[in-house]
């Protein structure tokens, strides 16, 4: 099992790539137009800065408190994070097809599920019962047009 | 007089029926999502936030602002009733509000926190209607070098007040100041880390961040937690006789509500300080200045009192620099100044003189968010009760499909959907690596105004950095945040030494 420090150590590198990433892409603006700061000013300072952060990030995680903390990472509430995003996702995608209120609503069926209500009653009132009050709210209070899918709605 | 004048003319906005209505909607949802545990003001305003939308820009700013009163006070009543705060600046009334409702007392202790709130923000709306357009008088003189000097106070103050680990708080501070950049260059045109995406040619929308870092992340790590939030309150402590405090213990809270009040009120003004820090400096001074401080962490009233007197001024106190400076000190006030901004308003000194009905109009509805927030809390204690015995499973699940609807409603567009989602994945590990969200939204809604105050100061300069520190009021502000920014990470230098030298 590995803590906090080692996950700092991880977010360094990460940080790391990313601000030369920032860094490199700012010498194709120009850091200069006459004699001022350009558009490539702030992307490259931001780049540098985030370079610095990451080594002083990484040199913390060698010595600091984050040494004595243990990894805020379990496998299971990874399973549980992935399964919301990854459904979330989906609902996205598959708005498409069968539109946004019906996609929500299954969401939020599914959420109900996998957070721990498991009586099919419930799960089946709150997917039927979200898209209409989100509809009520939205669609008829504020006007808000939603992409409809093959159902029409 | 002229200031009274102003009063009525905000409060005859306020009383307009529709703002009356979007002032008690606004309290009412506040109270209810910041009664949630994990959904603070800053989750709550950006998870409602697209119900303005389409609104008129007085009753978007109002719903808000009821909206933030509401979720600063419906923090203490999980804090109150099942010893979890609903948000960080309700931590300390857990310390006496739980054993209170342990001891029969949920009744009074639920009362105080509502009338503590309650004489903490009138108190300070008073305080705010004199001191705020005095404030922006003085910073209508102020040029693009104070401006800038400004927003880096701003982002400082956060970044180094905000978790355990400071440069993680700089981190995502400078991350906000990354996405700021995103979209076309406003000088050039040309576009900045757009990836070819026409989508981002406007930028980042700071709504989809908030969205995504407070709302969608808290709900996933909300969901780790297995604790029970089952409300073991018997219902006859809260009888509606029962919410009224007793004589005795308004002379016990009396003089704590009084100093609550005013440090809230002068922390709250600080940029980055906020409504935690007081309640955590209220609490210590009741408990130091108190009669029987023994009776302190066992049910003393006066716990309860301070602190979210405490809180509910610094609220009040943060709206002064927001309106007045353009500057937020808090995530929440960095969420209302997003909200202004894309109502076409321009927080700042100018604000008061060019918009005045606008800024009137708040304050008014500052007086009647007050008294509408009692109101309900008296009414409406017992039903804001069963709604938490509703599973958090079942909370999740709505709120998550009003999230998502919301990113939708702002351009029409399934893109912002998907990336409120991937906000979301990125405020989770941001939660879990104890990156503060806050900075990164400041960062976001201060950086485009940070870029070009930078380049104007610079223009005005002929390309002299000097600027910042030679003009007398933005050489002041830069260098208390210079010594703002090195303070924490001293302090963490410290730290280090000190294990290392223990051992």
């Amino acid at each position: 099992m590995f803590d906090l420090a080692f996950a700092d150590r991880f977010l360094s590198v990460l940080v790391l790539i990313f601000g030369t990433f920032v860094l490199v892409q700012s010498f194709e603006l120009q850091y200069f137009l006459d004699d001022l700061p350009g558009p490539g000013f702030a992307p490259f300072w931001i780049g540098v800065t985030l370079i610095v952060l990451a080594v002083l990030i990484f040199i913390s995680s060698l010595f600091g408190q984050a040494k004595t903390e243990k990894s805020p990472f379990t496998k299971e509430d990874m399973l549980k994070m992935f399964g919301a995003i990854g459904g979330s996702l989906l609902a996205a995608v598959t708005s498409a097809y069968i539109g946004l209120l019906l996609s929500l609503g299954l969401l939020a069926g599914f959420f109900t599920w996998f957070y721990g209500l498991r009586k099919w009653q419930t799960v089946i009132l709150t997917s039927v019962l979200t898209p209409v009050i989100l509809f009520l709210i939205f669609s008829l209070g504020l006007g808000v047009i939603f992409p409809t899918g093959m159902l029409g709605f | 007089m002229e200031t009274m004048q102003n009063l009525l003319m905000g409060l005859s906005v306020a009383l307009e029926p529709l703002n009356l209505l979007y002032v008690l909607f606004g309290v009412i949802s506040g109270v209810i999502i910041g009664a949630l545990p994990g959904l603070g003001p800053s989750a709550g305003l950006a998870i409602l936030l697209p119900l303005t939308f389409g609104v008129d820009p007085i009753a978007g700013i109002i719903l808000l602002a009821g909206i933030y009163y509401g979720a600063m006070y419906g923090g203490a009543i999980t804090s109150i009733l099942i010893n979890t705060p609903g948000d960080p600046a309700s931590v300390m009334t857990t310390m006496d509000g739980y054993p209170m409702t342990q001891a029969g007392r949920t009744g009074a202790a639920m009362g105080m926190a509502a009338f503590a709130s309650f004489i903490g923000g009138t108190v300070c709306v008073i305080a705010f209607m004199y001191m705020a357009p005095a404030l922006a008088r003085v910073a209508v003189s102020f040029g693009p070098p104070e401006y800038f000097a400004l927003m880096v106070l701003g982002l400082t103050t956060l970044a180094g007040m905000t978790g355990k680990y400071p440069l993680k708080g700089y981190l995502s501070a400078v991350f906000g100041l990354f996405l700021a950049i995103v979209g076309l260059d406003l000088v050039t045109g040309l576009p900045r880390f757009t990836f070819g995406s026409l989508e981002l040619y406007d930028g980042v929308d700071f709504i989809i961040v908030a969205m995504g870092t407070f709302g969608i992340a808290e709900i996933l790590v909300a969901a780790e937690e297995k604790a029970s939030n089952k409300i073991k309150t018997k219902r006859e402590d809260l009888a509606w006789r029962k919410l009224f405090p007793t004589v005795q213990d308004w002379i016990n809270s009396g003089w704590h509500i009084v100093r609550g009040t005013i440090i809230g009120f002068v922390i709250g003004i600080l940029p980055g300080a906020g409504a935690t820090i007081a309640s955590f400096i209220s609490y210590g001074v009741a408990k130091r200045t108190s009669k029987r401080p023994e009776m302190f962490g066992k049910g003393a009233i006066e716990g309860v009192a301070a602190p979210e007197s405490a809180n509910n001024s610094a609220a009040m106190g943060a709206m002064v620099p927001l309106l007045t400076l353009g500057v937020p000190g808090s995530a929440s006030t960095a969420v209302m100044m997003g909200a202004l901004m894309m109502f076409g308003m321009r927080p700042g000194p100018l604000l008061f003189e060019e918009n005045p009905e606008f800024v009137w109009g708040l304050i008014g509805s500052m007086y009647l968010g007050n008294i509408v927030l009692i109101l309900t809390m008296l009414v409406a204690v017992p039903i804001f009760v069963r709604i938490l015995d509703v599973p958090s499973a079942l909370l999740n699940a709505i709120v998550m499909a009003f999230i998502l609807v919301g990113a939708y409603s702002i351009n029409n567009s399934m893109f912002d959907v998907v990336f409120t989602i991937a906000f979301g994945f990125i405020g989770y590990f941001m939660k879990k690596m104890q990156i503060p969200a806050p900075p990164l939204v400041l960062a976001l809604v201060l950086g485009n105004l940070m870029e070009n105050s930078l380049r104007q100061s610079l223009i005005i300069s002929d390309g002299s950095p000097l600027i910042f520190f030679t003009r007398p009021i933005s050489g002041v502000i830069m260098w208390v945040a210079i010594i703002l920014i090195f303070w924490p990470i001293v302090k963490s230098l410290r730290k280090m030494k000190k294990p290392a030298a223990s051992v």
